[in-house]
């Protein structure tokens, strides 16, 4: 989404011609020189500034372009400055049992990008904006997240989509969206990847933002765990003790500071029927679906909360998936730790958030959170529990099949019944607990593609969860 | 008699963009401190902001000689202030890429009763349609273009101009946000707020004088003017038809069809008492003749351009900016411009279709309809009658509709 401002150095009229209903147009050769990003909260690199490029532009007639013009250059104008694209990790999907690991200028906006990807699905991660996972595909390259890019606030945000985090105490819409974040490459592939991102932010002083990204063989997705740290205020680090105040035992003021994380997301809407697209939202008296409906026109009041829909939680998860075509976004987390979720169905594209409780945090202490963003192409949900499966890309004539299944109960174990083609047979899944999310079952199986259609089967609490992959 | 507006003055408050470099709107502060500038220099003026939008702010005017007047003076000191700060004066319905639509808000004064100010925004319902393609302007907003002329007026200005309510004045309650709104609480005029914000001044002018001399007009009808129901669909449904077709619109009118085109050549007539009140006459109209001549807008003058900008709404702003350096740029588009032809009117009830996919509820369908809510209600209605739609409900019982081709599957 890279848009380039240039001035005009030169241009040259080519040829006048008579558009529609006979207006007059001229086409020109224009000589134009990188000034920067057009988009002001959006930087470009320095590399690019004072590059000169030749566009062929027309412009209607009398208003031909003049030395000295500023032009925005449009994405493919933009793309082209920035040079050709470089294939990403998510292009070529590894086989089962290994993960990929990148860093590539997938989108053409000057930065690299990390791309990690094992069989079931492929993540894009942009440092530069957040850190922000702004692309979420699976094998057959269906995006869980969108990038809208639309302009709110007078242009001081552009949801630019994907999931992004945010600290309410940060201010409205913060720093951390459009902010580069430093990056560390933990294991770089082959049975692991891991990424670490971290941000001292500025507003709330004192408090650094981190954040994993994990992609492991057999998860049908990426697990991400931010970190907030609390330095202390400046005042007080430069010149401790010095302010007395009565609130501190002590008789010293607290140096301590409340944050907020929030896990910002845009789902989906595939260029299809808005309304198709719907989200699950597990509660202590079932599963809530909520659809999402396509404004008509734009609406003002974009931060106003009045404007979004509150939900509790319970079972850790929801869900975001398209009604038809199945396309399921499973988002987990720790609902313990989670104030509520806010559902936003009259944007660009429906959007969820996870508001987690806030935190207290005083100096040097750490707070985490856990957020796991699984891809999965079928999906059975009653009462807090949901059973999905994920496929994976063919290899050597196998499917591999990923079984996730999340549950708000507390479980010993958990079967599931399997029938592929001719075969029944009953599995076991395997729990996982993941970093500041909480247990998880999981098990990777393969199939031939004769056995399919496969029904999995398992029942938690009384509540039958059944869920059938198609040929 | 005494006439009902006396003395006849007018202003306006005309909402523009100021852009930076990049062609996004600078920050509110900004603006306001353009606006400061302004003030200071033009004591006579009262510019503002609303948002991070200049309002050009005339004041009180009593003549189109004075209106056209300090209409380019402040037009040429917008242009200066900005233009010595790196920026550049963007004159549209709406921001191509960013949030908001632009108005054009016309004051008519001075009314100090509030029976003749109701009375006025009623009569006036019936002509706000017409002038609404007139000054259609708002092609390419929020990214989107190809649907209307007028995005503002279709999306009712962000609620900003809603299709007017008639009063009874006995039973009227002061109000912001219709089309035509009597505003007696803040002073002592009626505004008609339907107007996309123009990009020429002498449009604007011209346009302001000719609301003047209507509502003049109106006010001398000095019995009620409260239309049937019929009538208000009618008025409904022109509204939406200027949104979409600009001047090309074809008008619900007196039980026939009326080309939106001869409707306001026929108001000019009926301005004139008013007009000339203002020391102007239908000959001064220059700029809205020619556009009636040719059906075109300065919606259309944007669409010419926009297609030659790779349908990208941030390239386009900053071309379109470059052009308005010339601030005759639509003038000029209009002598070049072709006639078009009359637009044989689409369907309404279509646009009720189009925003119903699955359970749509009927509040996502009430913020689209270009009918009144029950006039709403009696299509939905007749279109479950025929099949086109299934209605169903929310467990709040609210009523939610689906196409019948895309029943969701049970």
């Amino acid at each position: 989404m890279l848009r380039l401002l240039a001035e005009v150095k030169s241009h040259e009229l080519k040829r006048r011609y008579s558009g529609a209903g006979g207006l007059e147009y001229g086409r020109y050769r224009v000589r134009v020189k990188i000034r920067g990003s057009a988009l002001t909260a959006l930087k470009v690199p320095d590399r690019f500034v004072g590059r000169e490029v030749t566009l062929r532009r027309d412009f209607m007639m009398p208003w031909g372009v003049k030395k000295g013009d500023l032009l925005v250059l449009d994405q493919k104008e933009s793309a082209r400055v920035v040079g050709t694209r470089r294939s990403g990790a998510g292009e070529d999907s590894p086989p089962a049992g290994r993960v990929a690991a990148e860093s590539a200028d997938v989108n053409r906006d000057g930065y690299a990008e990390d791309v990690v990807a094992n069989a079931f699905a492929s993540a894009v991660v942009q440092p530069h904006r957040g850190a922000r996972l702004v692309s979420l595909t699976d094998p057959s390259g269906s995006d869980r997240f969108a990038q809208p890019f639309d302009h709110t606030i007078g242009g001081r945000y552009i949801l630019l989509g994907g999931a992004e985090a945010a600290i309410a105490e940060g201010g409205t819409p913060g720093e951390i969206w459009k902010s580069a974040f430093e990056r560390e490459e933990v294991a770089a592939g082959g049975d692991r990847a891991e990424i670490a991102y971290e941000r001292a932010l500025k507003s709330p002083e004192g408090v650094t933002l981190g954040k994993v990204l994990v992609m492991e063989p057999d998860l049908p997705g990426v697990l991400e765990r931010y970190s907030v740290f609390y330095a202390g205020n400046k005042k007080e680090r430069e010149n401790p003790g010095a302010e007395d105040a009565p609130e501190g035992a002590s008789g010293r003021r607290k140096d301590e500071t409340n944050v907020t994380l929030v896990v910002r997301m845009t789902t989906p809407v595939l260029g299809l029927d808005g309304s198709r697209n719907v989200f699950d939202v597990p509660s202590s008296s079932g599963i809530r679906t909520v659809r999402y409906h396509r404004p008509g026109f734009g609406r003002r009041w974009r931060w106003r909360d009045w404007r979004d829909e509150h939900f509790g939680m319970a079972g850790g998860f929801v869900l975001s998936r398209h009604e038809e075509l199945g396309n399921v976004l499973a988002i987990l987390f720790n609902a313990r730790r989670a104030s509520h979720l806010s559902v936003r169905s009259d944007y660009t594209g429906p959007e969820v958030s996870i508001l987690h409780a806030p935190r207290k945090l005083r100096k040097g202490r750490r707070a985490e959170f856990g957020v796991a963003f699984l891809v999965g192409e079928s999906v059975a949900r009653v009462g807090g529990s949901m059973l999905m499966v994920s496929r994976g890309r063919r290899s050597r004539g196998r499917i591999p099949l990923a079984l996730t299944l999340r549950t708000g109960s507390r479980l010993d174990r958990v079967r599931v019944a399997v029938s592929a083609g001719r075969g029944r047979r009953a599995i076991s899944l395997t729990r996982r607990d993941l970093p500041e999310i909480g247990a998880v079952w999981t098990r990777v199986i393969d199939v031939a593609p004769g056995e399919l259609p496969a029904t999995f089967a398992a029942t938690v609490r009384g509540d039958r969860l059944s869920v059938t992959v198609e040929e | 008699m005494t006439r009902c507006l006396e003395p006849l003055t007018v202003g306006y408050d005309w909402e523009m963009a100021i852009l930076k470099e990049t062609g996004e709107n600078v920050d509110e502060a900004d603006a306001e401190r353009l606006s400061d500038e302004i003030r200071r220099r033009f004591p006579w003026c009262q510019p503002g902001t609303d948002l991070e939008l200049v309002e050009s702010r005339l004041g009180c005017v009593g003549s189109f000689e004075e209106l056209l007047e300090k209409s380019e003076l402040l037009d040429g000191a917008i242009r200066e202030a900005a233009g010595k700060r790196g920026w550049a004066l963007l004159r549209l319905g709406a921001r191509p890429f960013e949030r908001e639509p632009v108005g054009a808000h016309i004051h008519v004064g001075s009314v100090s009763d509030s029976a003749t100010a109701v009375r006025i925004q009623n009569g006036m319902a019936r002509y706000a349609p017409a002038l609404a393609a007139l000054m259609a302007n708002s092609p390419v907003y929020r990214g989107r273009t190809g649907e209307y002329k007028s995005y503002r007026v279709a999306s009712f200005a962000e609620y900003c101009s809603m299709p007017q309510t008639i009063a009874e004045p006995d039973l009227w309650q002061q109000d912001w946000g219709g089309d035509v709104c009597a505003k007696l609480y803040s002073g002592s005029t009626v505004e008609l707020r339907v107007c996309d914000g123009a990009s020429s001044t002498r449009l604007m002018c011209e346009t302001v004088v000719l609301a003047a001399g209507l509502m003049s007009h109106v006010a001398e009808i000095r019995e009620p003017v409260v239309p049937t129901v019929g009538e208000y669909r009618d008025i409904l449904v022109n509204r939406w038809r200027a949104a979409k077709y600009g001047l090309q619109a074809v008008f619900e009118w007196n039980g026939g069809r009326l080309p939106v085109d001869e409707l306001l050549t026929s108001m000019v007539a009926l301005a004139q008492d008013g007009m000339r009140r203002l020391g102007a006459s239908g000959g001064d109209l220059k700029t809205i003749r020619s556009m009636l001549k040719k059906r075109q807008t300065q919606a259309d003058f944007q669409l010419a351009v926009f297609s030659k900008e790779s349908g990208d709404a941030h390239r386009y702003t900053r071309t379109m900016a470059n052009i308005q350096r010339d601030a005759a740029a639509f003038e000029k588009y209009l002598r070049r411009a072709p006639a078009l032809a009359a637009a044989e009117p689409g369907d309404h009830l279509e646009e009720i279709l189009s925003s119903i996919e699955v359970e749509t509820p009927y509040p996502v369908i009430v913020r689209r309809t270009p009918l009144s809510p029950v006039q709403l209600d009696a299509a939905l209605e007749g279109l479950v009658r025929g099949g086109a739609l299934l209605e169903s409900r929310s467990e709040m019982g609210v009523r939610l509709y689906t196409r019948a081709e895309g029943t969701p599957e049970k």
